[in-house]
């Protein structure tokens, strides 16, 4: 645990959505927190609430048909979701900046590069003209795009995908910010160019000791960049650990599921991945129950009536299950679900 | 661009040969002639106007004395049924109020459906939103000789704050522009809302909101662009419409415009001046969505011209 007050401190935040089907309940009361200079992993599954948890942070939640019936978002201290609009203006992008999944779609096809940035760098910092064009070439040198002074007028439709993103990085971290929260930026892209941007974010998270939050469902990402991961599983945090511990020693159920369906270079030959069964839930209620307990081996009586909280095991870790788990096993076999 | 403004300008000439031959041969298909009236005219003095006017002549000589007449000397020839004028001298005179006519109603059709589509775009679902796409229907769906005649009632019979009719001065021009850009008002707020809706759920502008911009910056500046260009498709033939006028509101409120004479020359058989406002038509048109093709490049950088 850091001793510094944390950056982001996100507290018992729900997200819910009105369609026609009903309200979906997106994000059940997730709480964690970013450190100073830390890079966080927000981990889990397509639907599990984790990109509209960090689409809240910045209150780009549509609202209608979204709403945000609890929660608390302090950035430095301060709640997000009570600022007023020229407040949360100036976080976005000034103190807070986002990067996205697809840079392909990311930018804006009809403006150059250059106004991309320089708009940004305008409204963020004191630079206007001239010194905010040469501070937008300045960062995209950084980011690694050739010749910057004569491309950045080109247009989106001019770069690559990789280049797409070290644009959107560029624009991200023009103004400086304390926090990047990087929403699957690699996901769209090759995985030649997958590892280069995780790369140049590492690096200049290092160089700037700007805090990260990344978004991912891919573990490989997660064990090359990040410090501590939340998982995230059906709306709710179940489990909160550093990041080698979470690997050594998964203690959520949906954790020890989710590494084992991994193919593993170092696993003998002819072994079979093993896939989590069953569906992630549709959350189309309050969840009464643990949201993983359909799928889950471990699963209990208690599981199906009761929703477990997230509590710190004796050693610190945070977990919400009702089943202790060690090295992969429940501790009190006998239960286990034969 | 340069090529392709080239290679577009040269395509014109075609494009109007192309539609002269067709409007030509068409018209004189047609049943009927200029001089086959009611009152049947002496049989010599219909052969001597024939021959006057060339007439009598076989269709392909009168087709290439007319292209050479038009081509050599821009003379559409003389009108059959306003003797004592050429088709040059009728569009001259008549173009003017059909122009200044169609600019007004230009401008009111952008200035109402571009301001109407944004706001409804914008704000979805909103009381406006409701409110102008409704009246936006209307203006579609009910015509102008039902408008026009609707609005003088409230506006100069009932209020009196307007003119009837007649074509004198700005306060005669405020009901006739408002019934011409009606309906294309309505397709420009409907047309501009549906651009909106589409670009304000782009990635893009997700991505302006998280830079911190305000709402104003985004719509303009990120979102009116993507959402303008379906919009500025319709306008070239929508602009090219307006300003050759309408029959229906010339007639109604009295403006002795081109529109008219589109209709009227058609009914009887005055062939020089069916070709002068066909023509007429043809050449705005052309040049109305050569402007589109223009503006759609500065629009858009993706749309690269020429190869």
């Amino acid at each position: 645990m850091s001793e510094s007050a944390p950056v982001l401190q996100v507290e018992d935040l729900r997200v819910h959505f009105k369609t026609d089907e009903g309200k979906v309940h997106a994000v059940n009361g997730v709480s964690f927190h970013v450190n100073e200079g830390e890079s966080l992993a927000i981990v889990g599954e397509s639907g599990c609430g984790k990109s509209v948890t960090n689409m809240a942070v910045l209150r780009l939640i549509p609202m209608p048909p979204g709403e945000i019936p609890t929660g608390r978002i302090l950035y430095r201290g301060r709640d997000l979701l009570n600022m007023r609009n020229d407040e949360i203006r100036a976080v976005r992008g000034g103190r807070i900046s986002m990067i996205f999944q697809d840079p392909m779609t990311s930018l804006n096809p009809f403006l150059r590069i250059s106004r991309q940035l320089t708009e940004s760098i305008e409204l963020h910092t004191p630079l206007r003209g001239e010194a905010a064009r040469a501070r937008a070439i300045e960062v995209l040198a950084q980011v690694g795009i050739p010749e910057p002074a004569a491309r950045i007028d080109s247009y989106p439709h001019e770069f690559s995908g990789g280049m797409r993103q070290r644009v959107m990085i560029a624009m991200a971290l023009s103004t400086d910010p304390d926090l990047l929260i990087a929403d699957e930026p690699t996901t769209a892209l090759d995985v030649t160019i997958q590892a280069q941007i995780l790369q140049l974010i590492r690096r200049l998270q290092r160089e700037r000791g700007m805090s990260l939050v990344l978004i991912t469902h891919d573990l490989a990402v997660v064990a090359g960049l990040c410090t501590r991961v939340v998982v995230m599983y059906g709306g709710t945090v179940v489990e909160v650990a550093p990041v080698d511990d979470l690997f050594a020693d998964p203690r959520h159920p949906y954790t020890l599921a989710l590494l084992r369906s991994v193919p593993r270079l170092d696993a003998p030959p002819g072994r079979a991945l093993e896939p989590i069964e069953g569906l992630p839930p549709k959350l189309m209620s309050e969840p009464r129950n643990c949201p993983f307990a359909p799928r889950c081996r471990f699963v209990r009586d208690r599981c199906l009536h009761e929703a477990p909280p997230l509590e710190a095991d004796a050693d610190g870790r945070l977990r919400a299950c009702f089943v202790p788990i060690r090295a992969g096993q429940a501790v009190d076999a006998a239960e286990e679900r034969p | 661009m340069g090529q392709f403004l080239a290679k577009r300008l040269l395509q014109v000439p075609v494009v109007l040969w192309v539609l002269v031959t067709i409007s030509f041969f068409m018209v004189r298909l047609a049943p009927g002639g200029p001089f086959s009236g009611e009152k049947r005219m002496p049989k010599e003095i219909e052969q001597a106007m024939m021959a006057k006017y060339h007439l009598d002549e076989s269709l392909p000589r009168q087709y290439a004395r007319f292209l050479w007449d038009l081509v050599a000397h821009g003379d559409l020839g003389p009108s059959y049924k306003h003797k004592t004028r050429t088709v040059n001298e009728i569009i001259a005179h008549k173009l003017p109020y059909s122009l200044t006519l169609g600019g007004l109603a230009t401008v009111l059709a952008l200035w109402l459906g571009l301001g109407a589509g944004i706001v409804a775009g914008i704000r979805q679902n909103s009381r406006f939103d409701y409110a102008s796409m409704a009246i936006a229907m209307v203006g579609l769906s009910v015509p102008a000789f039902v408008v026009g005649p609707l609005l003088q009632l409230a506006f100069s019979m009932k209020l009196g704050w307007l003119p009837v009719s007649g074509w004198d001065g700005l306060g005669h021009m405020v009901l006739p522009s408002l019934t011409l850009a009606l309906p294309f008002a309505a397709r420009i707020a409907r047309l501009t809302r549906a651009g909106m809706l589409e670009v304000i759920h782009q990635d893009y502008i997700r991505t302006a909101w998280a830079k911190g911009l305000s709402e104003r910056v985004i719509v303009l500046r990120h979102a009116l662009r993507g959402a303008l260009l379906p919009v500025v498709s319709f306008l070239g033939p929508g602009i090219a419409a307006m300003l050759t006028g309408s029959l229906v509101v010339e007639r109604i409120f009295g403006i002795p415009g081109v529109g008219s004479e589109f209709v009227e020359s058609a009914l009887n058989r005055d062939y020089t001046l069916v070709m002068g406002t066909v023509i007429l038509y043809g050449v705005l048109l052309v040049v109305m969505n050569l402007l589109v093709d223009i503006v759609y490049g500065f629009l858009d950088p993706r749309i690269r011209y020429g190869a």
